[in-house]
């Protein structure tokens, strides 16, 4: 959503002065056009008609249509990737985290269309996966809560009892070195691991433009396993005083449903009572029998703004605008925990070491509690932005402030400046942003009380004693000051793409808020942002296919569908590398999604397995099994670009972006899983990874052409960017083996594809064949080799859309190698000879393209896989089919 | 030490809890910059009589000069920022964004 907004706020301000045809490159690629001049009025309209037309084509983004068929300025697509890494917490005492520092990795795409004239449609994916480290509180050093046990279950929030304290609750630490106790009042977060997730999130806008307004209805979902939220927006902008002036106003509502595990590592240890007095915390058994508590809520939210944007003169442009949100409901990270620490001083003091010199010290009472928020907020916003032109180097400058207060005691101010500047085909802008918060006035890093802990009628602590109605420890709602700055860099790249990456680092720390006086430093971090996008301009397209020359090589350029035929982008959705480029100067930019499920029974070769075979032989010969997978799905995410330096070569690249998820259970009649593995967290049936994958670089070669009949070779490899290094959540463990984002090798893709054509129907085969070029990766092992062969026919059913059924026959190695010891599987998934096998699929697709029109040359694909013969290797789950869906535009 | 200064005392049961809070402190700088926003924000009311010519538009039409000339980007940041700031989730959560529990 934000990002539409972005869309239309950008295409608000472009002040389009140039014609649409010109140059829609530049445009939206941050370069000034060659010659920004008006386009003259036509010869019938009187001058004062041409006068005022030419005002309207000079303004925001709102150009009057004509009749050519053409994308209109604007409308692009746009393909994004990102990764953000934070740097380690300072755990202080020579600590070291167990969990590998946040990470997250984004992708995105995105676009806006024009359809009839002034309807706007945009749409947006992404896709966020994250895992690493988390706080899930902060406590005093002393309190030792870092520390795993040896039990592996750590009582991670209520520490080791190494803490006392003073009368004038000062905090002392056993000193493990002198056995005595030390002053040390200092802090710490307390890590755990976050669990790792995968976020999709899709929404859409539509949008109805007048030549002085526009309305946008917008809306979409998010979802998460503990967090699915569905929003809904209503934008509305009217241009005032020959456009110089513009108001929006924008509404928008979200309504999220939460349902979150509490970390089993910890539950037993934090008090849940406010929630389950509410009737807000699920009890559900886990897979290993134990009880799992699950948070739930659900919340609202209502946002609303209003601004205003102003062209001063012809340099300067202002923005400003108010903003108000109200959220309620559950407003808490059910994630986040409270130490409350008691200290009765009126009570007995600890026994003195002989000869000690110390205060009387007492031994205080901790109990941990899952945090508690009020259950409504109301936020208030107002924010300024400028753009100035600086002249003598053709560049802008952008700077920018926002106010924030709402009821929880949170004031904010952010100040932003960026400095646009074009260099050559290259627009550079470095960038700064400092942002500065006070705490909420429930933010404590702990509760400290001075006496007795109130306890219940059963002697147990009783949480309702606390005079307190809100509480929190995450050092978001703390008081600190964050500093960041990067570069953005951009360029076009051919006919109608761009290319754009920023940089960003981040330092949040206490003492750059404002004034100073914040959080201590124990609870500063860095992080670090990388982001990278693919932008095509659809108008750039348009543009450039009204100037082709007429076919020039007699077999090609005729319309859409024709194209798309001969280049063989009508083959099934699901095969790879099946077309070239035709045309020396070509460039195609697609986007392939493959969705495999896995569900059901498990398989052994080509019958099921029963548990107690499972159990028996699945984990080799000396081990008994604990888990199996029940589910397993795998999404996949693979950007085509490709690009023909001549008409006989086509190269190509193609990364990959993953996201798998596993649910496991219980064995029947399998041995109690112990200390290690799964049982270590809780036996958390449910397991998820997701990141960048192994990218392909490749190229086709064109070996045969006739009328009717192409053959071509693709020479390919993959680079092992996918991470061979996943970890089980709250476990040092590796993940399974099929869980890993990548080969972790070296591996060549060769593959030989023939395409033929007649009338109506088109046909061909493929062979392929992926193989590692190293016997094992970092992580001890390599995936088999693969070998595929398939063979498809299709039939035009429409002149924009054609069928195709296929046959395609896998054959898998399994894994050789296997992860170093200690590692211990727990299940066939963690064990390499249950990797692989034969199959047989049979695909069911649809293709279609758009042979005319604005947006000609789009090509969409849809395709399934349903397994009709399969022998598995070991014991694996059952196949149950495979979803491609691709779209891809070549120009 | 420093530590202990951001640390309230609750007394037990009391249901006004005895608190050192910590001092509101603005800077001159803060005052100052504000100031020269607020400035401007004026300007955007009185400036509804300005003119700018059609002809006079070449600049602003430039793509750089767009209030934000890198949109994808920019919602990305302001995404990572809702999820690590108090006040960027009031407007990066319009609309979706998800919990950023972590």
């Amino acid at each position: 959503m934000l990002k539409s907004l972005a869309l239309m706020v950008r295409r608000l301000a472009a002040g389009d002065a140039v014609p649409r045809s010109a140059s829609a490159l530049h445009r939206f690629m941050g370069r000034q056009s060659p010659t920004p001049t008006l386009i003259p009025p036509a010869a019938s309209e009187s001058p004062a008609l041409g006068a005022l037309r030419a005002a309207a084509l000079a303004l925001p983004g709102l150009m009057a249509q004509s009749p050519e068929v053409l994308a209109a300025p604007g409308d692009i697509v746009d393909l994004q990737y990102g990764s953000y890494k934070q740097t380690p917490w300072q755990l202080l005492g020579g600590l070291k985290s167990q969990y590998n520092p946040l990470q997250v990795d984004n992708i995105e795409a995105n676009g806006v269309l024009t359809f009839s004239d002034r309807w706007k449609f945009g749409f947006n994916y992404a896709q966020d996966t994250w895992s690493g480290a988390t706080p899930v509180s902060s406590a005093p050093y002393a309190l030792g809560g870092n520390n795993p046990s040896a039990a592996g279950a750590s009582p991670l929030v209520r520490g080791n009892g190494t803490i006392l304290y003073d009368k004038k609750l000062t905090a002392f630490r056993l000193d493990p070195n002198t056995a005595n106790y030390v002053p040390d009042n200092r802090l710490v977060q307390t890590v755990a691991s976050a669990s790792p997730e995968i976020r999709n999130q899709g929404n859409f806008r539509l949008g109805y433009e007048w030549d002085e307004a526009a309305v946008n209805l917008g809306g979409g979902v998010s979802q998460e396993p503990d967090y699915n939220s569905a929003f809904g927006s209503l934008n509305g902008r009217m241009d005032f005083n020959q456009k110089l002036t513009s108001v929006n106003l924008g509404l928008n509502y979200a309504n999220s449903d939460i349902n979150a595990l509490i970390n089993p590592l910890y539950s037993p240890y934090v008090d849940q009572s406010y929630y389950a007095e509410k009737g807000q915390i699920d009890t559900i058994p886990n897979a290993s029998g134990a009880p799992g508590h699950y948070l739930t809520g659900n919340r609202q939210d209502w946002t609303s703004h209003l601004s205003v944007a102003q062209v001063i003169n012809k340099d300067l442009l202002l923005e400003s605008g108010i903003g108000f949100t109200r959220s309620t409901g559950y407003l808490g990270n059910p994630y986040k925990a409270v130490d409350m620490v008691f200290v009765d001083t009126q009570g007995t003091p600890v026994p003195p070491v002989d000869g000690s010199t110390l205060p009387p010290l007492y031994a205080p009472q901790v109990q941990a509690v899952v945090e508690r928020r009020p259950e409504e907020r109301n936020q208030g916003m107002w924010d300024m932005r400028f753009v100035e032109f600086v002249e003598p180097l053709d560049a802008s400058v952008h700077g920018g402030y926002r106010f924030f207060i709402d009821d929880w005691g949170i004031t904010a101010h952010t100040f932003d400046i960026d400095w646009v500047q074009p260099v050559e085909s290259w627009t550079v802008t470095p960038r700064f942003r400092y942002y500065s918060q006070n705490g909420a006035d429930f933010y404590q890093p702990y509760f400290l009380f001075q006496g007795k802990a109130p306890k219940g009628p059963d002697g147990r602590f009783n949480l309702a004693g606390v005079p307190l109605d809100a509480y929190s420890s995450d050092y978001r709602l703390s008081a600190y000051g964050a500093l960041s700055g990067g570069i953005t860099v951009a360029r076009p790249i051919g006919k109608a793409m761009a290319f754009e990456a920023g940089f960003e680092y981040y330092a949040h720390a206490g003492d750059l808020r404002l004034g100073g006086a914040g959080q201590g430093s124990w609870s500063n971090f860095d992080y670090y942002q990388f982001n990278a996008a693919v932008k095509v301009d659809l108008s750039a397209i348009s543009t450039a296919k009204l100037s082709e020359p007429e076919d020039h090589t007699g077999h090609h350029h005729h319309s859409g569908d024709h194209r798309q035929q001969h280049l063989g982008m009508d083959g099934p959705s699901g095969i790879l590398f099946n077309h070239m480029l035709a045309d020396e100067g070509d460039t195609m930019v697609g986007v392939r999604y493959a969705y495999a499920l896995q569900q059901g029974g498990m398989r052994h070769g080509t019958g099921s397995a029963t548990d107690q075979q499972i159990v028996a032989q699945g984990c080799g010969p000396s081990l008994k099994c604990t888990f199996t997978p029940k589910e397993m799905d795998m999404g996949m995410v693979m950007v085509d670009l490709m690009y023909a330096p001549t008409d006989w070569l086509t190269l190509m690249l193609m990364p990959q972006f993953m996201s798998m998820d596993m649910h496991l259970r219980r064995l029947d009649g399998s041995p109690d899983p112990g200390g290690g593995g799964h049982a270590a967290h809780g036996a958390n049936p449910y397991h998820a990874t997701g990141g960048v994958g192994d990218i392909f670089m490749g190229s086709l070669f064109k070996l045969y052409e006739a009328e009717g009949h192409k053959l071509h070779f693709t020479l390919g490899f993959t680079a092992p960017t996918g991470s061979v290094n996943q970890r089980i959540d709250g476990n040092t463990e590796f993940e399974h083996y099929g869980m890993q984002l990548g080969t972790g090798t070296w591996n060549i893709w060769p593959s030989l594809t023939y395409n033929g054509y007649a009338g109506d129907f088109n046909w061909g085969g493929q062979v392929s064949t992926n193989a590692p070029l190293q016997n094992h990766n970092d992580s001890g092992f390599a995936f088999g080799t693969l070998f595929q062969t398939t063979a498809w026919g299709g039939v035009q059913i429409q002149d924009w859309l054609s069928g195709s059924v296929r046959a395609l026959y896998t054959f898998q190695d399994s894994i050789s190698g296997n992860y170093p010891e200690p590692f211990v599987p727990s299940g066939p998934m963690d064990t390499p000879q249950s990797y692989g096998g034969q199959y047989l699929d049979i695909g069911i697709g649809l293709n279609a393209s758009v042979p005319s029109g604005d947006f000609e040359g789009n090509h969409f694909g849809i395709e399934w896989l349903q397994p009709a013969y399969n022998d598995y290797n070991g014991y694996q789950l059952e196949r149950t089919g495979t979803l491609w869906a691709s779209w891809a535009l070549s120009f | 030490m420093r530590p202990m200064r951001t640390i309230r005392v609750f007394k037990n049961r009391s249901p006004y809890p005895d608190q050192e809070e910590i001092p509101e402190i603005h800077s001159a700088m803060m005052l100052k910059v504000s100031g020269f926003f607020l400035r401007l924000s004026l300007l955007v009311l009185v400036s509804g009589c300005t003119s700018v010519q059609p002809w006079e538009r070449g600049t602003l039409a430039k793509p750089h000069m767009a209030l934000q000339p890198f949109p994808s980007q920019t919602a990305l940041r302001e995404h990572i920022y809702g999820s690590r700031e108090s006040a960027s989730g009031s407007t990066a959560s319009a609309g979706g964004g998800g919990c950023g529990c972590y």
